[in-house]
């Protein structure tokens, strides 16, 4: 088994309108695969998709072996997200977050702790341990997400829009950090309208364009790429 | 160099007037609306005769006013302490003393902080006193009461709504939990003094005089020692903006409604302390405890129409004889556990819980503890129906334990049974067998006390035997 995601014949319409028409990829163990295509080309619908958060009419999604349809719960354990946008509650402090994370992901607390000082001394928040989101500023709070995410030791992660709201010391950890998963044969999958940073963080993309794959490539081909995103406007 | 700067008097004057204006734009744009001239004029010379009937209508209760007058110190005194206990728990949503964010923006010119709160709490004052002046012409033209009377309850009036601007200043000003205490603690205070002159025979009329002396003493002493110290102005400024252009006949008529920001409001700080902040027990049962509380008040109207529900159920029904009794008892357990069991699986449609890994039983094992409120409702109701229909102590005991354990186990089924639903799985016959041999039991176990025992037996014997049901199969999630 060398692919970490299988996605086969996906469909998916919202209100009888069709948003994602026959997709179908791969993404291999190891492998970090960008998705990209214009706004509203859906992007974000496959990540949901995948995270079960839209119900799809037909298709298979298979994470790691688990089959979404067959074991939701134990695929649901299979993946981890970077959102756009942060998804912290304010009833929970920055370490109480990571402790939702940890339960939830059934980590080992010694082990949670170890990663949490690592994370933080990286993205330089460490004072911030105790504080309430509201208490910290936008980029802070994307930051905090970012760990949540990161915490975990999953297959897959699922990135939207990776670097929105980072400091670029901020980026450039999260670069190396995910190369340095990519090598422990973590796969990677994201969205991103910032072709330039990843073309070097990625080993393939998948074009998509009006809810269908336009291509599927080596990110060797990164001009040709950028001319066809274009030629497609 | 001459200050370019008018004085600050005049500068809130202006923004006095230039408010009023758009208040009053706002007002005629709504009132033209819902009427229109003649209906105004109609409607005002309604209010007119209505006013004189109503005149005449008091009028002939004179032998009331009379009674009244006679007791009229006691009634003071407990107006005037409930509008203290008003002051206290007002300071929960208001300063007292409202500066808006256009009466803030001045102290970034050179006008000084203290005299812009001094000027609206002096402003305040005058509004109160003015008020009470038309309060007292009015009632002294209405009420066929001596005008002493009359002026005595307005002073008490004037006096309670001073002190009480500054206590509620005073008293915004404290975060969380000291809040809670104090305007708890006072509250409770005052109620025991009231209680203390209704039991014993002191002088209410010396009482009444040295309560407004103690008022004035207050009023001094919390305006005297430093009220602009430890101020949040962001939560004043926030509230006195809510206070100021919340205009009640606009929201009404437009549906919007001015808030303040939630991270201001009581119940939020009383959770936000250190305590709040300190690193939660490692089990997920623990963390999301916490969760459960935002969600709670986010479904607080679903929640207070299925208690209504099942009040009326219960009581409505329950005085209508035996039969309703046991259908509303039976009932009441299904209609309620339906919504709480939709309203369990309904927190795993939130964004954030849409990116975690669903541990239902460790969510539902902290859901759980706030289930106990309503299994304690149900049981005060059903022992009240039952002392009603003249059930012997030992059979509502009886009959209470069998439905708390019932209550649990139905919620156990009802839960598996949305949970089985989202995972897109079908409930299986067992489940839905073993909820209807309960809601046959509950409705039988009234009249033959037999099948509670065997109902307590039965299900005690099986948690023995098997252990809790459980929520969800845990080697699935791993």
């Amino acid at each position: 088994m060398s692919n970490c995601l299988e996605i086969d014949g996906l469909h998916l319409s919202i209100k009888k309108v069709k948003i994602l028409n026959d997709i179908s990829f791969s993404v291999p163990y190891g492998k970090i695969t960008a998705l990209v295509g214009h706004n509203g080309a859906g992007k974000s619908t496959i990540m949901k998709a995948i995270m079960g958060w839209q119900e799809k009419e037909d298709g298979k999604i298979v994470l790691d072996g688990v089959n979404q349809d067959e074991e939701f719960l134990k695929f649901k354990t299979r993946f981890s997200l970077i959102p756009e946008e942060p998804l912290l509650t304010s009833e929970l402090t920055v370490y109480q977050h990571f402790q939702l994370y940890g339960t939830s992901y059934r980590m080992d607390e010694e082990t949670l702790k170890e990663k949490v000082d690592y994370y933080m001394k990286a993205f330089e928040i460490q004072d911030k341990m105790n504080e309430f989101p509201e208490e910290l500023s936008k980029g802070m709070r994307q930051k905090v997400q970012t760990i949540c995410a990161l915490l975990p030791d999953v297959p897959l992660l699922l990135i939207d829009e990776p670097f929105m709201g980072l400091d670029i010391y901020a980026a450039q950890f999260l670069i190396d950090e995910l190369k340095k998963r990519k090598e422990q044969g973590t796969s990677i999958l994201l969205t991103t309208h910032q072709l330039e940073k990843v073309k070097d963080l990625c080993d393939q993309y998948v074009l998509l364009s009006n809810g269908s794959i336009s291509e599927v490539g080596n990110i060797d081909d990164f001009q040709g790429l950028k001319r066809r995103m274009v030629e497609d406007a | 160099m001459r200050n370019p700067y008018p004085s600050l008097v005049q500068t809130l004057s202006w923004l006095r007037r230039n408010r009023f204006r758009k208040k009053w734009k706002l007002y005629k744009l709504i009132y033209s609306v819902v009427m229109d001239f003649t209906y105004g004029i109609y409607l005002f010379a309604f209010l007119v005769i209505s006013l004189i009937a109503f005149k005449n209508y008091l009028s002939e209760m004179q032998p009331v006013f009379a009674m009244f007058q006679s007791v009229s110190y006691s009634w003071f005194i407990t107006i005037l302490i409930a509008f203290v206990i008003r002051s206290l728990f007002n300071s929960t949503r208001s300063s007292g003393v409202y500066i808006t964010s256009a009466e803030y923006q001045l102290t970034l010119l050179p006008y000084k902080k203290e005299q812009v709160w001094l000027y609206c709490l002096v402003e305040k004052f005058i509004k109160i006193t003015i008020y009470t002046i038309l309060l007292f012409l009015a009632l002294v033209i209405l009420l066929p009461v001596h005008s002493e009377v009359i002026f005595l309850l307005c002073f008490t009036l004037w006096i309670s709504n001073l002190t009480g601007t500054v206590i509620e200043w005073r008293l915004f000003q404290l975060g969380g939990l000291k809040k809670f205490f104090c305007v708890v603690g006072l509250s409770l205070l005052l109620i025991g003094f009231r209680l203390v002159i209704m039991y014993y025979p002191l002088p209410v009329k010396e009482v009444l005089f040295s309560s407004y002396a103690v008022l004035l003493v207050i009023l001094i002493v919390l305006l005297a020692f430093s009220p602009l110290k430890n101020v949040d102005w962001a939560k004043v400024v926030s509230f006195g903006d809510v206070k100021v252009w919340n205009m009640m006949a606009v929201q009404r008529i437009t549906k919007v409604q001015v808030k303040p920001p939630t991270k201001f409001q009581l119940l939020n700080q009383m959770f936000r302390g250190k305590r709040a902040k300190r690193p939660l027990p490692y089990k997920l049962s623990s963390v999301s405890v916490r969760l459960w509380l935002p969600f709670f008040k986010d479904h607080l109207e679903t929640i207070f129409k299925t208690i209504g529900t099942f009040l009326l159920l219960m009581v409505v029904f329950g005085f209508q004889g035996k039969i309703p009794l046991q259908i509303s008892f039976s009932l009441g357990i299904v209609v309620v556990n339906a919504v709480i069991s939709s309203l369990f699986v309904y927190q795993f449609q939130s964004p954030l819980m849409q990116v975690l890994p669903w541990r239902f039983a460790d969510w539902y094992q902290s859901f759980k503890k706030w289930y106990l409120s309503f299994i304690v409702l149900y049981s005060l109701v059903a022992a009240a129906m039952l002392y009603f229909y003249h059930y012997s102590l030992l059979s509502i005991l009886l009959n209470i334990v069998f439905y708390i354990v019932w209550l649990r186990v139905d919620l156990d089924l009802a839960v598996i049974a949305k949970v089985k639903s989202l995972k897109k799985e079908w409930e299986t016959g067992k489940s839905v067998m073993i909820r209807f041999i309960g809601f046959v039991s509950v409705f039988f176990s009234i009249s033959y006390q037999w099948i509670s025992i065997v109902g307590i037996l039965s299900l005690v014997a099986y948690f023995v035997w098997k252990g809790p049901i459980p929520i969800d199969n845990e080697k699935e999630s791993d």
